[in-house]
């Protein structure tokens, strides 16, 4: 069964945070801890949204949301990378990769992950 | 881009750069700004970072600033700018802090620039095209 938000996160202590941030929302939630995984989900099960970190084994998330935005059948899926590395390079790296917000990971994240749900028409 | 004066548009805010911990409050008022403006949530993305680049870039020299974000039109185009003191930059030539600033932000910003005034400034503008603006964003409910 598809979930609204596929949430690829490698901490599982980041990744309860984050999704219980979501599924406060009234979303629902799957969490991959990689990207080949991700890839996977998206494909067979897709979601509304995907939320990417970047420091994945095996596959970093710049690498993972080409190959998502590159398919056809996951190209549409809005992209939002929520992620540590946050200079101005490592924005455009991952904007350029197609993602749809860049998000650092500070004490506003969940703040502005919120803000783009709503821009993405996915929360009221 | 059209021709005519630069004209500043609000929002307009500032942000007081004092220390590390400032570079999140930076963060998010450049990207309130930049979403009160129209910008989509990438370009606000874009902004964000690049004002807290700047705020890096003030730590760095061991200074205290303010940074001063607005609207601003040109004839029918509307961007943000990004203003900053730099008086730790009196010395240096402005093409080659330009260049350095540049290599720093990367494509981050239309335009990165030292104005040589009084007291040096940087200037940065991000105009709004219709792919950066919130209308261009599809909707995915």
């Amino acid at each position: 069964m598809a979930h609204d938000v596929l949430l690829v996160e490698d901490s599982p202590t980041q990744a309860e945070q984050i999704k219980h941030t979501l599924e406060n929302t009234g979303l629902t939630v799957q969490v991959v801890g990689d990207g080949p995984e991700a890839i996977r989900e998206a494909m067979t099960n897709p979601p509304r949204l995907i939320v990417l970190d970047i420091n994945l084994p095996s596959m970093d998330g710049y690498q993972v949301c080409r190959r998502l935005k590159r398919n056809p059948d996951t190209k549409d899926i809005p992209v939002i990378m929520l992620t540590e590395q946050s200079s101005a390079k490592d924005t455009m790296t991952g904007l350029q990769a197609g993602a749809d917000d860049y998000i650092p990971k500070d004490i506003f994240a969940g703040e502005h992950l919120l803000d783009t749900l709503r821009e993405l028409g996915l929360i009221e | 881009m059209s021709e005519g004066q630069r004209v500043k548009i609000p929002p307009v805010m500032v942000i007081q750069v004092e220390d590390s911990m400032d570079v999140m409050l930076a963060r998010n008022i450049a990207r309130r700004a930049a979403s009160l403006l129209g910008f989509n949530t990438s370009s606000r993305a874009q902004v964000a970072s690049a004002v807290a680049s700047l705020v890096g870039v003030i730590l760095n020299a061991g200074e205290r600033q303010v940074i001063n974000l607005h609207g601003l039109r040109q004839g029918v185009e509307v961007g943000i700018q990004v203003i900053c003191d730099a008086p730790w930059l009196a010395d240096a030539s402005p093409e080659n802090a330009t260049v350095a600033l540049r290599a720093k932000m990367g494509k981050i910003m239309d335009e990165i620039s030292l104005v040589s005034t009084a007291t040096p400034h940087i200037e940065m503008v991000l105009w709004l095209t219709p792919e950066r603006s919130k209308q261009s964003t599809p909707p995915h409910a």
